[in-house]
């Protein structure tokens, strides 16, 4: 049997926590107390198949929101966020460039880099898995943004010779077990609109190829760096908040 | 050249010499021809007409064994025919059923055989035998189900017509206990009234967790023939058991009569077998040999140890030959009843020549002349040895056998050691009808059987275990979910316990392949695996728990999947306990959990193509089990650990486990690899565990044997050891190397383990008894959730409710 392997610079993929939330069980929605992406966490999310899974978040934009806040912090690996179809794609697109100036004829794509996320729809995984490979890019996770949890039932299966079969889940699970690194692989966050206890949670772990998922309240979700002074603005003032709460 | 007299023994053997660097290890002088012995059937008292057909069709009158059995049945007596393969059974309790009916045209019979296809096969046999019985032959013309099968291939819109004019039935234990017994007031008051003879072919399947609900099912039947007022008379028969008498008595619960070897009188022709290896792997060696009597224009039945070893021998040849081999069949479990009858045909007529297949092919299903059978592997028992060889040389004819070792302990010893293999008697079978899950589902079944009261059961005909429920019931200690279900009949699983088969399905629609149990589902459908069924490949796109159905989508690929499952044990309980000072050996309840931890995926070069880590989504399962537990204590362990350093010793524990697991077989009777399974550990206090357990639910007490023959087990281990003709130290298949483990393991290191356990277990030890040793103790089966407090099945590693990773 193969044994343990994780990659030596684990910590250096999470020097800081960048994302935290409030982890709930799914029926009851009970508070477990607080959760937060840092090394240790993400060390045995990646070994024993743990997924997160954030549901109830308010809006899509707040979910890209909270990406780019981690693409703010500028260290630690590199995220790969999914949008779950190509239009949430141009959307994602579009709201993540808003305050660019593009011309015209350049209003989606399917897949782009930032500073420390890149964005890529599920059916050009294999592609960017292959380019993270022979870059040796170090992966921090992935976050499917999903939010109305469709992607776990968007497959079916041809009967005949030449029919390509469609498995969009199973694009995810290959990406991970590509970047897999001994027993570890990537951990896989999933954000969607609903509320865990009103999806199938256990169709949707085992499509994933999970163990089990931790489930995370979506209002509570707070995304990049921990900022040591008090912010100037709401959101910043809530950032905080949670840190803080989180340290207690 | 081929000349007319050249015997089938002498081409087998020409064509074992011609293959490269082939070891004989074994070749006796062929076994027969015996002429046959004779009875003169005029002294049994047969009605006319059955007299003229026995007159007509055996002119030399009925072999000694047949006669004597004969007259035993019309006598009213219950008896177990145990005569070779080949030596006329059927004719044994097919002549006493018709000539009844000569006499009685209400009279019924029951037929029970443990697979369908056995049951077409004798379908064909009983009609053809009734037909020039001209009583029966009138009766039969006037009722078109006279003689019928009724089992899950008979369509819906016939069985009532089954029902009512049917006066032999040829079924399955499955259908006796989910059609005729639930329904038997309903449906089968007039066959079960009428009932004279039960006849039970193939009586050393019934065996394990199989014969021990059928034990349960015939007391039951048993019960519903006595509501009915009939009293019938059992007639078993079988060519490999061990001690017929006590097993159809423990299968049946009443006396029995017995008409053994002894006796045979049957006409043989020649059997020849062999012992080879060749310098190839074992499949390779197998696969090329098959394949050349084959070509040879030899008829041959390859037996391989597992339906993927088969597929994949399949799969081989068909790459070598560009997928065209028509004359190339597999045979398994698992195939459609119309795919079965096209390979059982192809043979009869000699279209298919050579058929790759597990064990589905051992029993007596009429396949014509096979002239070679080839054992990839050597047969995991006896039965399963002398089954298989009797597939070749029938009625009189010649045929060969050939057996090829496997790499493993306990092939090796035999190949090492043929005489005493073929010195073995048959296995004694074990049954446990004290099976604490199997008596109450039973109670249950039998009580929804005599109209729901409790206190009317027959306990008398139901046996002491049923008897011992009924106490704990009236007393109010036993409260199962079980006893209040609205039809516990459809609770039990009668072959294995589990929850079901799951059904293959290729694509979303109702293509349905096949179907394949719990077990191998882990093993073999897991999700990305790549599953063969007759030689094509398929992709395990999902396992759906709740429809129990494996999604499959067609693949064309030689690639291959290896899963990787890990297995925890939890103790339960201790029953009896051998004490040394510092080993512990016991008889203990455990339960084991096995889940998957990693899918390896390899192209034919062996080169890995992709790999899957976690358990794909697949569910962890938990076998509830009996075992015999060696402990290695502390100050034992910490030794081990001085003397070899940790991770020797761990491998060194892991080498024992393996050789203590391969060679259990010589020591116990069954020998069924597929009946037990073993596991090592080191718990954190450093104490050092091996388990050997059954492989069947709630167990029956098989590996329990190997407390009381622990020092001979590891004798035989060590001789395994010092006489491994490998020349490393890491061993190799036939002594400790593991194949599907990338760690070296050491033969100096499990040679000192296993010494230091010799010498420890040779003394004396204190032996103490459970005192609680009841098997009505009900034991929980969830925990609340650490983190949450959802109850969590037992053996379930995270919680669904929020994910907490549950403690050992």
């Amino acid at each position: 049997m193969t044994q343990t392997t994780i990659r030596a610079d684990i910590a250096a993929c999470y020097p800081s926590p960048l994302i935290r939330g409030a982890r709930i069980a799914r029926l009851g929605e009970k508070y477990l107390g607080p959760v937060a992406t840092d090394a240790a966490t993400c060390r045995f999310m990646g070994e024993d198949q743990i997924g997160w899974f954030v549901g109830g978040v308010p809006t899509f934009d707040r979910m890209i929101e909270n990406v780019a806040r981690i693409n703010a912090s500028d260290f630690g690996g590199r995220w790969i966020v999914v949008p779950a179809t190509r239009c949430l794609a141009e959307v994602a697109y579009q709201q993540w460039f808003k305050h660019e100036d593009f011309p015209d004829e350049v209003k989606a794509t399917t897949i782009w880099h930032d500073d420390l996320v890149t964005f890529c729809v599920p059916e050009r995984l294999d592609e960017l898995g292959r380019a993270i490979i022979e870059q040796d890019v170090p992966v921090a996770g992935i976050i499917l943004l999903d939010p109305n949890c469709i992607v776990h039932r968007g497959r079916g299966f041809g009967k005949g010779k030449f029919r390509i079969s469609h498995d969009r889940p199973q694009l995810i699970v290959n990406f991970r077990s590509m970047l897999a690194v001994g027993k570890w692989c990537p951990p896989l966050m999933i954000m969607s609109l609903h509320k865990a206890a009103t999806v199938s949670a256990q169709d949707v772990t085992r499509v994933y190829g999970l163990d089990a998922m931790y489930f995370i309240e979506g209002a509570s979700l707070s995304c990049g760096a921990i900022r040591e002074t008090v912010g100037k603005n709401r959101c910043e003032s809530r950032c905080l908040g949670n840190a803080l709460a989180m340290k207690t | 050249m081929i000349t007319f007299t050249e015997t089938i023994a002498d081409r087998i053997a020409a064509t074992i010499a011609s293959l490269d660097g082939t070891t004989l290890h074994h070749d006796p002088a062929p076994d027969g021809p015996r002429a046959g012995v004779f009875a003169c059937s005029d002294s049994i008292e047969l009605h006319p007409d059955s007299l003229a057909m026995v007159h007509r069709h055996f002119p030399e009158g009925l072999y000694r064994h047949q006669h004597e059995a004969i007259t035993r049945i019309m006598g009213g007596r219950n008896t177990v025919v145990a005569t070779r393969t080949s030596s006329g059974k059927s004719l044994i309790f097919s002549l006493p059923v018709l000539d009844t009916l000569c006499h009685d045209a209400d009279a019924t019979s029951l037929f029970l055989y443990p697979q369908k296809a056995l049951a077409n096969d004798q379908l064909l046999k009983i009609r053809e035998f009734g037909a020039s019985i001209p009583s029966v032959a009138s009766l039969i013309s006037k009722r078109p189900h006279f003689v019928s099968r009724y089992d899950g291939a008979t369509p819906s819109d016939v069985r009532g017509r089954v029902r009512d004019e049917a006066q032999i039935i040829l079924t399955n234990p499955d259908m006796l206990h989910y059609s005729m017994l639930q329904y038997h007031d309903r449906h089968w008051a007039r066959f079960f009234g009428n009932l004279r003879h039960i006849v039970i072919d193939e009586c050393h399947e019934y065996r394990g967790i199989f014969g021990t609900n059928v034990a349960h099912i015939l007391r039951r039947l048993r019960q519903v023939c006595r509501l009915h007022g009939s009293d019938p008379t059992f007639v078993a028969t079988s060519a490999t058991i061990h001690e017929p008498q006590t097993h159809m008595e423990r299968l049946t619960g009443v006396d029995f009569a017995c008409v053994d070897s002894d006796r045979d009188g049957s006409r043989q022709g020649v059997r020849k077998f062999w012992m080879a290896s060749g310098e190839e792997h074992f499949y390779d060696y197998g696969r090329k040999l098959a394949f050349k009597l084959a070509e040879e224009g030899l008829t041959v039945l390859a037996f391989c140890p597992g339906r993927m070893s088969a597929e994949r021998m399949m799969a081989r040849l068909l790459s070598n030959h560009e997928n065209e081999l028509p004359f190339v069949r597999v045979y398994r479990a698992g195939l459609s009843p119309t795919e079965r009858e096209e390979i059982e045909s192809g043979l009869r007529d000699k279209s298919v020549r050579l058929v790759f297949s597990t064990s589905a092919l051992e029993l007596g299903i009429d396949i014509g002349e096979v002239d070679a059978v080839v054992c990839i592997g050597l047969p995991n028992s006896m039965m399963s040895l002398w089954q298989r060889a009797g597939r070749a040389a029938r009625a009189g004819k010649d045929g060969g056998v050939v057996l090829i070792p496997g790499d493993t302990p306990i092939d090796t010893y035999y190949a090492n050691h043929p005489d005493e293999l073929f010195a073995k008697d048959n296995e004694p079978l074990v049954l446990s009808t004290a099976n604490r899950r199997v008596v109450c589902q039973h109670y249950a079944c039998a009580t929804a059987e005599v109209g729901g009261d409790e206190d009317t059961l027959d306990v008398g005909v139901l046996g002491d275990e049923v008897a011992a429920v009924q106490q704990a019931r009236s007393e109010g200690k036993m409260d199962l979910d079980v006893f209040y279900r609205a039809e516990p009949h459809m609770q039990v699983n009668i072959r294995s316990i589990g929850e079901g088969n799951y059904k293959l399905v290729v694509g979303h629609g109702d293509d349905e392949i096949g179907e394949i149990d719990e077990f191998h589902l882990l093993r073999e459908a897991y999700r990305n695996a790549i599953y063969r069924h007759g030689g094509k490949a398929y992709r395990v796109r999902d396992v759906i728990r709740g429809r129990r159905k494996v999604i499959l989508e067609r693949e064309y690929s030689w690639n291959e999947t290896r899963a990787f499952i890990n297995k925890k044990i939890r103790l339960k309980r201790r029953h009896r306990v051998l004490d040394h000072e510092n080993v512990m050996l016991a008889t203990v309840n455990i339960d084991v959990t096995e889940f998957l931890v990693n899918v390896t995926e390899k192209d034919r070069s062996g080169k890995v193509v992709n790999s899957w880590n976690g358990n794909m989504g697949m569910p962890t399962h938990t076998l509830p089990t009996e075992a015999t537990l060696i402990r290695l204590r502390k100050p034992f362990w910490d030794d081990v650990v001085r003397g070899l350093g940790i991770q020797d010793a761990r491998l060194a524990l892991q080498s024992c486990e393996r050789l203590l697991w391969g060679l259990f077989p010589t020591v116990s009777g069954p020998c069924d690899k597929q009946d037990f399974s073993s596991a090592s550990e080191v718990d954190p206090d450093g104490i050092a565990s091996i388990y050997l357990y059954d492989m069947v639910y709630d167990g029956v007490g098989l590996t329990m044997l190997a407390c009381d023959r622990m020092v001979d087990l590891v004798d035989k281990a060590i001789e395994r050891l010092e006489q491994c003709s490998c020349e490393t130290d890491a061993g190799c298949f036939r002594c400790i190397a593991h194949p599907l483990s990338n760690e070296t393991a050491s033969k100096r290191a499990t040679m000192h383990v296993l010494s230091r356990l010799r010498d420890e277990i040779a003394g004396v030890c204190k032996i103490t008894q459970a005192e609680d040793d009841s098997l009505l103790h009900d034991a929980p089966t969830t925990r609340p959730c650490s983190a949450c407090e959802t109850p969590v099945k037992l053996g379930d590693r995270f919680c669904s409710n929020c994910g907490e990773k549950q403690s050992e």
